[in-house]
């Protein structure tokens, strides 16, 4: 498929058009993709609010009753609770990897089974994380495996 | 994981391997010595053996989340216990009668044990690459 891009006058109105034999799954998938809004998560760090884009996000943490969201290489505390933020990012390429942890699909760089049974995510800044066993199928599904 | 579910798998773990020792045996003893019985007791053994065997699954249970060392550690006490309960059980019921045979029974279940684990993470790793493939054509896609 061709992608072109048109630089257009400032007085016209911004439009994205799709040339397509039919309109498939694939392209109701492009469109839904295009409508959605960029998820933004709200990060504390010290006194200040951070507005964060999911997209930034490497992975949300629950540690003693608090929840973190990590990103590139800075950590921020989040308010909602880590079942919301389950529900909240699942369909945008997030998956809960372990009781304590949800990781954005898009930020794990590889995938290796530990001898114990369980998984390691190699996250894209070299963080790793483990992927408990009874979570592989959710990851699977949502990769269409 | 809740404790509920994790008893239900071990109650299902425990019917899986009643189930596979019954069918192993009854092909053998089909194909080798066909004319001898089952006897009632030799069945609640198996019985006994495969439940609690599957019990010992509860030592790698934790409410909350633990490090991979942890989990290894839980691993070894697993295999340990494991190797204490069937030789304990097998010398009750008198199946092993001496030294040997108790050395012997403990390389087995050692060596089935190791089996499982390799096949386990054999699959494991198959399924990581597959998991990998699709990680490497999502990031191209985006």
């Amino acid at each position: 498929m061709n992608i072109s891009i048109e630089e257009i006058d400032k007085k016209l109105p911004e439009e994205i058009l799709i040339r397509c034999h039919e309109i498939d799954e694939e392209i109701e998938e492009i469109v839904r993709n295009l409508q959605a809004e960029p998820l933004v998560i709200l990060g504390y760090l010290h006194d200040t609010v951070h507005r964060i884009q999911l997209r930034d996000i490497y992975y949300f943490e629950a540690v003693d009753g608090k929840v973190f969201l990590y990103c590139k290489d800075q950590v921020y505390e989040v308010k909602q609770k880590l079942y919301e933020l389950e529900e909240l990012c699942k369909v945008k390429n997030c998956f809960r990897a372990s009781k304590s942890t949800i990781l954005n699909i898009t930020k794990i760089s590889s995938v290796h089974p530990f001898f114990s049974g369980r998984f390691e995510a190699v996250l894209d800044n070299g963080e790793r994380t483990i992927i408990s066993r009874q979570y592989v199928p959710v990851l699977k599904k949502m990769l269409g495996l | 994981m809740k404790l509920s579910e994790f008893l239900q798998r071990i109650i299902k773990n425990g019917l899986i391997i009643f189930a596979s020792i019954i069918m192993i045996l009854t092909i053998l003893r089909q194909l080798y010595t066909p004319n001898i019985p089952f006897d009632l007791n030799s069945i609640y053994i198996i019985m006994g053996f495969s439940f609690l065997g599957a019990l010992t699954g509860i030592i790698l249970y934790s409410p909350n989340e633990i490090s991979e060392k942890n989990m290894r550690i839980r691993r070894t006490i697993h295999f340990i216990t494991l190797e204490l309960l069937l030789i304990a059980l097998s010398i009750i019921f008198q199946i092993v009668n001496s030294t040997i045979e108790v050395i012997v029974l403990a390389l087995q279940i050692a060596v089935i044990y190791f089996i499982v684990r390799l096949l386990t993470w054999r699959h494991d790793k198959k399924e990581a690459q597959k998991i990998n493939e699709k990680l490497k054509a999502l990031k191209n896609d985006l």
